[in-house]
């Protein structure tokens, strides 16, 4: 475009073991609002990283304004006039709202102290300004997730900013918050400002994106105006094949019930919740965001105590007060955060792989026996396909699929009865993900019994033998894997709540 | 899902935060009452002006001190060489004082500048080249004690007549050291809480990512807590020798400690971004009774060791226990 | 001499080049350095008696290192130890008073007791959620009170021959101490590398969370890592107790420091997740060395400080460099 205001020109970018992005070419013009789609680990997050200078690219041209520059560091960036709302915000937790918002330009008085009353009340018109009411006293720490959003917000739109890049931005409002926010990108195109808006909500993307450009495995997929494109069109140039062929089929389920979970009940998280998992089923969780679903899931795990509630596995009643009770029950828990959660970083794949098997199966005496183990990575590094240069390499430096295949690997490890998966291929590339729902249908196959926990309406449909909804920490529907549709799940996911917006707020037929 | 609207926080949320900041303080204040009734009660000669005056200007060296481990402790840091440069600077001030008590007031100042020097180097590693400051203050601290044992490995020097006067003055009868310790606090917390600089500090403490990507200059600012706090420790050491009228090589070495024990009395987070001066002042003068205390009622140093560390972990303890009621 | 000595640092430079990835390695080349630097400035440093001398006196640092070490990689520190070691000196000495009498009993009381002061440690920080740093600090004032109340500020007493024999023996050429180093670094270096224990303290201090979730009994394994570091402070408080045969109220001094100095230099890093016994073992007698060269060329106790807090924070140094 000759008017274009930042224009990215053949950008790769590679991280040890993936290649990130792939020759893409992307622009931006003022006023515009240009959606980023792509499924998880299509380079999305790397591209705007890169635009907003968090990282530098190892090949291709950055060109601002008609001229080629190069990019020091974010805060360089911002001095051009470009900045980014990032999934995890950047706030100082121990400030208070209006020290957030203009952290770095304070104003003062004559005398150089901070003049508080001038703070205040930039940061209460900033708000006011797309009509958010939030008191500029209260510390950051005081406020809910959502707010902290806004405030993020604020924070970035004070600074005047030629483009505004959002990572994933609705994912923790509500329908009005989210009209709200659309509000403030509108005013903001007539500023001629432009925005970057990454989603995977399309019917949010139909409503308010000029452009979109779709990213598939770190290549460019195609950019077209938003007349040019439909939701089938976008899925497909998302996707690449039909859902049908993405799924192993369904034909795993015994009669035993392996879990049963009982008047689960979790202070203000969830609420009297019972459901069953046999053998050989794989049941999905579904529900919008923040339902109760993670509470469920470290309930069962261990994670977490309870309030109240029975768990049982293969028949016997178990008291599970900590990960190690669960383990010990049988159960395995693939946990949706899996740098923080689910691996040891710094240490190897092997460690981490043998860690929670060591005390019962890979021990002889006091000391580990060392043979075995090796036989006992070994297996199951084949039987995943995790690629390492070897079982000593530190999980660190994988690849996203690697690392969650090293997960899955230390789980399998401990033979277990009953397996809780939350978000089981977030993040991960294409190819990983199909392995990875064909290893959890065999795992189904040989007795397994399998909860999963996701967002992504296609991976429930596609893998559940049956489908149960939660909405406000209590199960609202269930159904067979056969009968439910997308909108039987959505119509049970947002029973009670507004219904307004809520088409466009569940993500409807794209992935995450 | 609560929307914005909705929240509903305390009626007033200034109130709030006072209410939360005077949370934070208020044990430690609650404390030092406490340790004065108890101190008046043992012994009431505690309360005469003499003993009053005593226990103040006992108490300022480390009040001192205390106020640059409390900046650096805000930035997450924390500040080990605070002894050792209070040992450095009270020595060479007193050996080279005898030498030329000509130019006391310059000698003074040097030290102090060498204090703010080697400050700045530990601030430097830290905040520009990332070491870990735990260890690299306890190393430079260490070089530093070696540097002042070279100088002399005992007691000596001697600081002329006048310069005693900085420890000995009197302004009625306010003693000379209190209006020192008064307006060192009072810039100190004007300068914490109502400047940008001071929101820096705790900006930085609190989430040092969000800081820097917000244009705060989180190296400088970093350097610029360790600089302060050893032109401060120096300060103490200066103050020490007017005080004593001698240099001694090893006089700092309780310092450091309790440096960092009267601002975690104080209610400051040892992971940053949370705390104040206010809470130090009250956790410097718990400190100060607590030894005079103890040395009144003769009961030996070595109680004062038990009692002190028993403090120090019962602080925080009450802290995480505070917390959890909370939650 | 001079050609050589160039010549040797710059093999030194490429040695550490391709061994930047295994700090063990690092500090036992520096100790390979020092010696070959060491002979060459003084003779008499590299002599066979004098060397073994030297090695003894490192015995005690490396044994507390092995409790550090494991506190370390966990994530915590412990500075209670140097601390400990003064009260176990005191008590021993105070209670067996010159005879063997009464060598078991103590010798069981005390290892009791430096695992009891790890377990308060331990307790203190997973269960009231004080920070190590606080709270071995509170411990550590606190148990140098205990000894000045116990010893009335004059400490007395006298150890038992079979502790002197401890300390200050020797096995044929090699110093009692020496042995009893090297047997418990490789009693440590075993549970450490090859024992679920070992595993766990290395997981627990990569990822504390990722730990527990995997059903590592984390709360456990922290106390038994202070455990650990009591019970070395104990030992060590014995053997040195042998060595200098009487109670005194500064033995401890420094130990708690060096050990940490000893710990770093020696690869294992201040955030948790990575570190080896062998490479304190290596920190260890690359600063008793170094003290011991000083000594030994005359340089007074000041400048053997100066060096230790150099070579501390060059250490680091080097080792953030080699992370980057």
């Amino acid at each position: 475009m000759a008017d274009a205001l930042l224009e990215l020109r053949n950008i790769s970018k590679s991280f040890p073991g993936v290649q990130a992005l792939d020759d893409v070419s992307f622009s931006v013009c003022p006023g515009e609002v240009h959606a980023l789609l792509g499924e998880n680990g299509a380079g999305k997050s790397t591209l705007i990283k890169i635009m907003s200078g968090a990282y530098p690219s190892d090949k291709g041209e950055i060109w601002w304004k008609g001229q080629r520059i190069v990019y020091n560091d974010p805060l360089h960036a911002l001095e051009l006039g470009i900045g980014a709302i990032y999934q995890e915000f950047n706030l100082v937790p121990q400030l208070n709202v209006a020290q957030n918002i203009l952290l770095g330009q304070f104003p003062t008085t004559r005398w150089g102290s901070v003049d508080n009353a001038e703070l205040h009340r930039q940061a209460s018109d900033a708000l006011k300004q797309f009509d958010f009411h939030l008191d500029t006293r209260l510390l950051v720490s005081q406020l809910n997730i959502a707010q902290q959003q806004i405030v993020e917000i604020a924070k970035a739109l004070i600074r005047d900013l030629r483009i505004l890049i959002m990572d994933e931005p609705t994912a923790a409002l509500n329908n009005v918050e989210i009209a709200h926010l659309f509000e403030v990108i509108r005013k903001l195109k007539a500023r001629g400002v432009a925005i970057v808006y990454i989603s995977h909500r399309l019917r949010e993307i139909f409503e308010i994106a000029d452009t979109i450009t779709v990213l598939k495995d770190g290549k460019l997929v195609g950019t077209k105006a938003l007349s040019e494109v439909t939701e089938d069109s976008l899925i497909t140039m998302m996707v690449g094949r039909t859902l049908a062929d993405r799924y192993p089929p369904k034909d795993t389920v015994q009669s035993e019930i392996i879990l049963k979970v009982e008047h689960l009940s979790l202070d203000g998280a969830l609420n009297d919740v019972s459901l069953q998992v046999r053998k050989g089923e794989i049941l999905g969780v579904a529900g919008l965001e923040g339902q109760g679903q993670r509470d469920l899931v470290r309930a069962i795990t261990g994670a977490v105590r309870t309030t109240s509630g029975a768990i049982t596995v293969d028949g016997e009643r178990q008291a599970i007060h900590s990960p190690h009770d669960a383990i010990r029950s049988g159960i395995a828990y693939i946990p949706d955060d899996r740098k923080n959660e689910g691996l040891v970083l710094m240490r190897s794949v092997r460690e981490n792989i043998a860690l929670p098997s060591l005390f019962a199966r890979l021990r002889s005496l006091f000391m580990v026996d060392e043979p075995n183990e090796q036989r006992f990575v070994r297996q199951l590094v084949d039987r995943l396909g995790i690629k390492a240069s070897s079982p000593m390499q530190v999980t660190r430096n994988l690849s996203g699929g690697n690392q969650q295949k090293v997960v899955v690997a230390k789980w399998l490890g401990t033979n277990p009865k009953v397996m809780v998966v939350a978000e089981p291929t977030r993040g991960i590339d294409v190819g990983s993900k199909s392995e990875i729902h064909h290893l959890m249908r065999e795992l189904a196959r040989q007795g397994v019994g399998i909860l999963m926990v996701s967002s992504e309406l296609p991976e429930i449909l596609g893998m559940s033998d049956r489908i149960v909804v939660m909405s406000r920490g209590q199960i609202v529907a269930e159904m067979s894997g056969a009968e439910a549709t997308e909108e039987a799940i959505m119509s049970a996911a947002t029973r009670g709540i507004s219904s307004t917006v809520s088409q466009s707020v569940f993500a409807s037929a794209s992935s995450g | 899902m609560a929307t914005f609207e909705s929240v509903q926080p305390t009626s007033h949320p200034r109130r709030a935060n006072q209410l939360g900041w005077l949370l934070k303080i208020g044990p430690v204040y609650l404390t030092l009452v406490m340790l004065i009734f108890t101190a008046a009660a043992s012994q009431p000669s505690f309360l005469k002006e003499q003993s009053i005056r005593n226990v103040l200007v006992s108490s300022t060296p480390l009040a001192i001190a205390a106020v640059g481990q409390t900046l650096v402790i805000l930035t997450a840091g924390i500040d080990l060489s605070i002894g050792p440069i209070i040992s450095l600077a009270n020595l060479t001030c007193a050996v080279w004082m005898k030498d030329h008590p000509e130019s006391a007031v310059g000698i003074a100042l040097l030290c102090a500048l060498i204090g703010l020097l080697i400050g700045a180097a530990n601030g430097y590693a830290v905040g520009y080249r990332k070491l870990n400051p735990f260890i690299l203050t306890l190393g430079m601290g260490t070089i530093i004690r070696g540097v002042t044992l070279s100088i002399k490995d005992a007691p000596g020097g001697a600081v002329t007549r006048d310069f005693m006067q900085i420890s000995r003055a009197v302004i009625g009868p306010i003693p000379a050291p209190v209006l020192y310790l008064l307006v060192l606090y009072l810039i100190g917390m004007y300068m914490l809480k109502k400047t940008p600089y001071g929101l820096s500090v705790f900006a930085v403490g609190g989430n040092e990512n969000s800081a820097r990507l917000s244009g705060i200059r989180t190296r400088r600012v970093i350097l610029s807590v360790y600089a302060i706090s050893g032109l401060l420790a120096a300060c103490a050491g200066i103050f020490l020798a007017a005080r004593i009228g001698s240099g001694d090589p090893l006089v700092g070495d309780a310092f450091t400690l309790d440096a960092v024990t009267a601002t975690v009395l104080g209610g400051t987070s040892l992971m940053g971004g949370i705390g104040g001066l206010w809470g130090t002042l009250a956790g410097v003068l718990i400190i100060g009774i607590l030894n005079t205390m103890l040395n009144l009622n003769n009961i030996s140093t070595f109680y004062q060791w038990i009692v002190k560390g028993a403090i120090l972990i019962g602080s925080l303890a009450f802290d995480f226990w505070r917390q959890r009621r909370h939650t | 001499m001079d050609a050589a000595l160039t010549g040797g640092r710059n093999l030194l430079g490429r040695l550490r080049h391709s061994s930047l990835s295994n700090p063990a390695a690092i500090i036992w080349i520096a100790v390979l350095a020092l010696l070959i630097v060491a002979g060459l400035v003084s003779s008499g440093f590299v002599d066979g008696a004098h060397l073994l001398n030297v090695v003894r006196q490192s015995s005690g640092l490396g044994i507390v290192g092995i409790g550090q070490t494991t506190v370390i990689i966990t994530g915590g520190i412990d500075l209670s130890n140097g601390s400990a070691i003064t009260l176990i000196d005191v008590i021993a000495a105070t209670l067996l008073n010159g005879s063997d009498q009464l060598l078991i009993p103590v010798v069981l009381l005390c290892l009791a007791l430096g695992m009891f002061i790890g377990l308060l440690n331990g307790l203190v920080i997973t269960k009231l959620k004080v920070p190590p740093l606080i709270t071995t600090l509170g411990m550590a004032i606190i148990l140098r009170g205990i000894a000045y109340v116990y010893t009335n500020g004059a400490p007395k007493g006298n150890t038992s021959p079979v502790l002197k024999f401890i300390g200050s023996g020797f096995v044929g050429p090699i110093p009692t101490q020496v042995i009893f180093w090297v047997v418990i670094t490789l009693l440590a270096y075993v549970a450490l590398q090859r024992t679920p224990f070992g595993r766990y303290i290395y997981a627990v201090g990569g990822n504390l969370e990722a730990s527990r979730l995997s059903g590592v009994q984390t709360d456990r394994i922290i106390v038994l890592a202070y455990v650990v570091s009591g019970l070395s402070a104990a030992i060590a408080g014995l053997v040195l107790a042998g060595y200098i045969g009487t109670g005194s109220l500064s033995l401890g001094d420094g130990y708690d420091l060096n050990s940490v100095a000893a710990a770093v230099i020696g690869g294992t890093a201040f955030s948790g997740g990575t570190g080896s016994i062998i490479g304190t073992a290596g920190g260890a007698l690359f600063l008793s060395m170094t003290f011991s060269l000083l000594r030994f060329l005359g340089l007074p106790y000041s400048n053997q400080l100066m060096v230790q807090g150099a070579i501390l924070i060059v250490a680091i140094y080097i080792y953030a460099r080699s992370q980057r």
